[in-house]
Formats: C-alpha cells, structure tokens, sequence
C-alpha cells in the first residue's frame, strides 16, 4: 500500500514536471507552428461586438508618472470599450527587460507590449511579436508615424513588429536664475562646446554640500561617448572595435573627463547620486531627456529654466549626437485577441489625446500631432518650454541609435568600467583606449 | 489483533505523504527542477530564445582560466563577506548584551535596533542612496557641521565597498535577536557561582557567556555567509557595481550575464560554481565548530 502510494506521488511529481518542462520548451522552439507573421490583420479579425466580454493583457514599464500616464490611457480606451477588460502588468524601467525575458522564455507575453529600442532590436525576426504590417496597411496608417523610423528600429526582414508611441532624446536643460547670477547670456541653438564649458566654469561655486555644479551628466557619459561626434567606436553590423585612434571618441572622453575632474560635474557614472539633479538648483545645466521634463514641471517652482539644443564642437565641426531610443508597442504573437489588441495600440499611438498625454514623457510619434502648433504650443498649465529643441534633436543628423543587450552591453559595460577606472586615476586615457580596444574586440569575437 | 495494528500504521504513514506532499511538490517543481535545468544548461551555449547548442564544460572552462570579471565578482564579494560577516556578527552580539540589561526602556532599544530588518529591500537601500549622497546627504551634511569634509561613500572606488558594509551593519537585527534569545536561555547560576569565584566581567565572558552562545553564533554566521556571498540588491540598487568595478560583486555577475548579456548557459554556470563555493566554505565552517562550538549535552 505504501509502495502503491509512493508510486502515485512520484509520478504526480513527474507528471507536474514533464509538464511545466513542455511549456516553456514550446516557446524557445524556433518553428512551433506559429504562422502569424504570415496572417493579415483580416485574417485575424475576431468579431468582437460590443456584449462580447475580452481580457487582454499588457505589459509596460515606466516611473510613477510615466506609468500612470500608460493606466490612464488603458483606462480611457476600456471607458470607450466597457466591454474590453485590461489586465495591467507592470514592471519599473529597471526591471522590465528582466520581466520581457521571462515572458519569452515561458511563453506568457502579454497581448500588448511595450519595446524600447535599445534592447528590442535582439529578438527583431524572432517569432515571438504579430507583424503589424498588414494592419498598417489595411487602417491605412502608413502616413501617421515616420515609416523610415518604424523600419530602422522596429522592423526586420520586412516584419514591422511594433508601432512607434513616442521617441526620447536628449538635450541641455538650463537654469535661468544661475545663468543670470553668473552674468551670462542664456543658450542658443548655435552655441559651442567651448561655451558650455566656460558658462559651466563661470556658474561652478561653493563646496560640499553647498556647491553648485556648473554641468550635471548625470549617469548618461558611458551611453554618449559612445557615438558623441558621429564616429561610433564599434560597427553593430560588421562587430568590430573602432576605439583605438578614434579623435571624435577621445575628444568625447576628455569633455566628460576634465569637467569631472575640474569639478565642473559631479561623477555620478554609476548611479550613486543620480537622485536629486537639476530640480534641486544646483545644476547651472544638466544633460537631460523627454522623460524629465515630466519632473522638472511638477517639481520646479524656484527658479525659472528652459532647454536648448546640444552643442557644436567646433573643432571637429560636428554637434554633439543625442542618443535615440524609441518606444513602441508590439503584439504577442500567440494572443487570441489580436484584433482587439491592434485597437488598443491604435488608440494610445494613432490617437491625438493619447500622444497629448504622453508628450510629458517623450516627442508624440503621431505626425499629424508632433507637427502642429498645438503641440508646440500648448502645455496644459504646465511650465513651458521649446518643445521644439527636443524635435529638432531627434533628427537623424543630430541623433544616434543606442544598443544595449547582449554583446554590445558587455562591450557597454567594460567600456564603463574603463571609464571609471580613468576618472579613478588608475589608469591614463591612452591605456584606456588601449583596453577598451583589446577586451572590445575579444568580447565580439566570441559572438 | 496484528492485522488492526498494519492497518493503524498504514494508515499513519499515507497521513504523512499527504501532508508532507505539498512541500515535496513544491520543492521538487519549484527548487530541484529548476536546479537541474539551471545544471544542463550551463553545459550550453543558450540566449534564452534560441536552441540551447551543448559545448561540454566550456563554461566552466571560461569561467576559471579567462573570465576576469569572475575573479574580480568573487574577490569583491568575499571582501564583503570577510568583512562584513565578523564585524556584524560582534555587533550583534555586544547589542543583545545591552538589550539584555534589565533597564528602563530595553524593550523599546530592541524594537528600534529591529526595525531595519523589517523594512530592508529596495526601498531602504534608496533612502540610502539618499544618505550617502555627497553633496545633499545627510551624512556628509553631519560630518559638514563638524568641519569634516565628507567622502564621496558611494561615488569613491574606495568607499564604495565600505560603504555598503556599513549599511550592513543596520540590519544585524535578525541576528541580535537570536543571540538576545542565546543570552536569555544561559543559566544565572553559572554566573552567580563565577562571582562566588571572583571571577572578572571578561573571564565570565570567554569562560561562560561565549561558550555558552557558540551554538547561536555559530548559526548566525553560517546563514550571514550564505546571505553574503548571495549579495546582489544592495549594489544592483545603489551602484551597478561601480564605481570602477569596486562593488562588482558575484549575484551581479551572473545576473548581468543572463540577462544583459543574454548569456543564460554561463550564468547557469556560474550559478553553479557559486554553489560550490557555497558548499565548500559551509563545510570548512562546519568543520572548524569542532574547535569552538560547545553543546550542553557534549558536556554532559
């Protein structure tokens, strides 16, 4: 009786094992059937009227506003579709590619997903995202979203897998009250990288804990020397390390370097004091992105500011590149609910009021709404700024895409540490490039 | 009369399969299958999408001749594990001392030394961040009233790592009250016969106090150093394992592997070797216990 009962328990076990194995063996099996990539939005088309209860699920990221921003919206679409019901699931930006992994390898993607640009070109051409490009076409959408970015970041072998929501880059924030105090005029879009450097020297007082910085770069130096003056130190296509006797890099290196360690800037390269920046009022300027502007409205109140485009080096006749990430939104291959999922993601990236609400947050990618006065114009009540710096940064003159998954983040990430170990003392800028060059090119070697 | 008796004891040993079924099922989906598929795959080369490509013990191989970011994980993580796991088990210790005076307010220095525990995890180790702060945080801003200039904590390849031990140090809680409970369980009369004898406050320390709480200590050490060399939140939150690597330590390591690096049969490699490490150094802590550890019934 007792071997009888032991023999049914152990295979209960092995039932429950075999089977959460076969689960997440479908997902990672390159051709399980799925053939959605081939389907076209008709194909899928449910008839879903208005009594017809569907759940779907969707998976975002973002801080507290950004991702309030995301549940409002879902919020409004299920206010307009009482029938359509949202699971929400969330993950904070720090976690969320951890979160998209395991979704993939478990096979539980939910039916709307966010991307971001950095990271999702690595699973581009999987089976795992619906093409959404015969949906496109079928709404006859072509014409809303710039179809030449759709097909950089977020297309592959002529799969369009996800569908722009807004674009993020950089530019400098100024504060006025500063600029004034130390007797400068305020930016222009034609100003130099020599002038920064002085207007950062000129407002660079005090000590301790009273200093006022001239520049903050919060954690951004390691993702923008990168590519700062358009000669990127590796080729994504070719895997190769373009570090060593790169002048546009070195001369990168030493703005973030020498304003750091002339005390212009604080070295906050690995995050530590990357809570409080700009909003404080100890930033004469301060490298900032869309997805601050949300904070620095809300948050400042003592002192008046504005943006200004990045800087032209002179010396090498280029203006400094903002780093380019997009987000957009995907549908899982395997939902049951494409349709009502591709309606979803029509309302938050095809629809003024949803661009409306997460301009905050990063550039509209709805055209018929980036390109109007409106948005130029209109700030809700909300602090004003030149919206239209953050739109002339994300031109593809004055922007470059960022990779950060897989080889290229530990080339990333070795390259920081380098970095580092420079502004550390422990080593000179040449060595450093000589590392960055030998252990860059033995990373991508073996992938 | 025999046969009613079988039947009693069946019936007694199907009552503890089933109830000890929830925890087999649940260790064996949750912990053993996951272990032994975290075990084939670090003989692999997988991304965590396509087919797993087998490639023998070259994981293994990579991890202990050529990868230089694994010896320096593993040197920064026994650096915090050396010195953090003594000093924090003599905290410990000399604070469930205190707590162990019958005075005025105890109970309320016990909840307040205890509260750091309860509230650890990410959002401490912001407030944290907030702390060490250079320019804003408090602690320079106190240092700044006494004319010290502060140090860069955790903006400093130096300081760093130190900086993390300290913060360590606000969460031995768990482990006070263990020792607190160790100091509660000895006998008075042991050190009413020490007074008898004239002993000093220190001999009765060594002689029956430490003695008597070697069992505590030696647990609480033994689980300190499983948590140590797991660390991962604390630098993953506050430092990316900057600056300079100097707080690069092992769970990041192979965390970054797996998902940033979307290498996931290394990591489980190193995952691995990490439990070996584990293993090795639990038993020689076992081992040594012989030499200082004292139970009351080898005694007897």
């Amino acid at each position: 009786m007792k071997k009888r009962f032991s023999l049914i328990l152990v295979l209960t076990m092995l039932i429950t094992i075999a089977f959460s194995g076969c689960a997440k063996s479908d997902t990672n099996t390159p051709d399980n059937g799925n053939t959605n990539g081939t389907n076209t939005g008709k194909d899928n088309q449910q008839d879903n009227t208005d009594d017809e209860e569907v759940n779907i699920t969707f998976g975002f990221w973002g801080d507290t506003k950004e991702a309030e921003m995301k549940m409002q919206l879902a919020e409004a679409y299920m206010d307009e579709n009482p029938n359509v019901n949202i699971e929400f699931e969330y993950t904070d930006g720090g976690g969320y590619l951890t979160k998209m992994q395991t979704w993939f390898s478990s096979n539980t993607v939910p039916d709307v997903f966010g991307v971001a640009s950095d990271v999702v070109f690595q699973f581009l051409g999987s089976d795992l995202f619906e093409d959404l490009g015969p949906y496109i076409e079928r709404d006859n959408l072509a014409s809303e979203w710039n179809m030449d970015t759709v097909e950089a970041v977020y297309s592959k072998d002529g799969k369009i897998q996800a569908v722009p929501f807004i674009s993020k880059v950089f530019a400098i924030a100024y504060n006025k009250e500063l600029f004034d105090a130390a007797g400068l005029d305020y930016p222009t879009d034609d100003w130099t990288v020599d002038e920064m450097i002085e207007a950062a020297r000129a407002i660079t007082s005090g000590e301790g804990t009273d200093k006022v910085y001239g520049i903050g770069w919060g954690v951004r130096p390691p993702e923008f020397y990168r590519n700062l003056y358009g000669n990127p130190i590796y080729d994504v296509d070719t895997l190769t390390m373009n570090v060593a006797g790169n002048a546009e890099f070195k001369s990168a290196v030493s703005l973030f370097a020498d304003t750091i360690k002339e005390g212009l800037a604080p070295n906050e390269a690995s995050g530590a004091i990357s809570t409080g920046g700009f909003e404080t009022g100890k930033f004469g300027m301060q490298l900032a992105a869309t997805w601050d502007i949300a904070t620095y409205q809300s948050m400042i109140d003592s002192f008046e500011w504005d943006i200004v485009m990045l800087p032209i080096n002179e010396d090498l006749n280029q203006r400094m590149l903002t780093t380019y990430r997009g987000n957009g939104w995907s549908i899982s291959a395997n939902s049951k609910e494409k349709e009502v999922s591709w309606d979803f993601i029509k309302f938050m990236s095809a629809n003024k009021e949803s661009q409306k609400a997460a301009q905050s947050f990063g550039i509209p990618e709805l055209l018929s709404y980036a390109n109007s006065d409106e948005y130029l114009t209109e700030f809700s009540g909300l602090t004003p700024y030149n919206k239209q710096v953050f739109i002339n940064m994300a031109e593809a003159e004055n922007s470059t895409s960022f990779y950060n998954l897989g080889a290229f983040a530990e080339v990333n990430d070795m390259m920081k540490t380098q970095y580092e170990m420079m502004l550390e003392d422990q080593i000179t800028i040449d060595e450093m490039i000589d590392e960055m060059q030998k252990q860059g090119e033995a990373i991508l070697s073996v992938n | 009369m025999f046969t009613k008796k079988k039947r009693r004891l069946g019936d007694t040993s199907r009552l503890f399969y089933l109830f000890i079924s929830p925890w087999i099922i649940g260790f064996l989906v949750f912990t053993f299958f996951p272990m032994m598929f975290s075990l084939v795959t670090s003989f692999t080369n997988w991304n965590g999408l396509s087919m797993p490509s087998f490639v023998g013990f070259q994981n293994f191989k990579a991890i202990l001749t050529t990868d230089k970011s694994f010896r320096t994980a593993l040197i920064n993580t026994l650096y915090f594990v050396g010195v953090s796991v003594p000093l924090n088990t003599i905290l410990s210790i000399v604070l469930a001392m205190l707590l162990n005076k019958k005075l005025p307010g105890t109970n309320m220095f016990r909840a307040i030394f205890y509260l750091p525990t309860i509230c650890s995890g990410v959002a401490l180790y912001i407030a944290w961040m907030y702390l060490f702060n250079p320019n804003t945080g408090f602690l320079n801003v106190l240092l700044g009233y006494i004319g010290i200039n502060g140090p860069g904590w955790l903006t400093d390849a130096k300081t760093a790592m130190p900086s993390l031990i300290f913060m360590e140090m606000f969460t031995v809680g768990t482990s006070m009250t263990i020792v607190l409970a160790g100091l509660q369980d000895i006998p008075s009369s042991y050190y009413e016969a020490a007074d008898i004898d004239g002993a000093s406050a220190v001999t009765k320390f060594f002689k029956i106090t430490f003695p008597m709480l070697s069992p505590v200590i030696f647990f609480n050490i033994l689980m300190s150093l499983i948590k140590g060399l797991q660390i991962f939140t604390q630098p993953f939150v506050m430092t990316e394992g900057g600056p300079a690597k100097a707080t690069y330590v092992y769970g990041l390591h192979l965390y970054k592997m797996a998902f940033n690096y979307t290498r996931f049969g290394y990591a489980s490699a190193l995952a691995w070797v990490l439990f070996i490490i584990l293993i090795l150094l639990s038993l020689f802590i076992f081992w040594t216990s012989k030499f200082w550890v004292y139970y009351r019934e080898d005694v007897s």
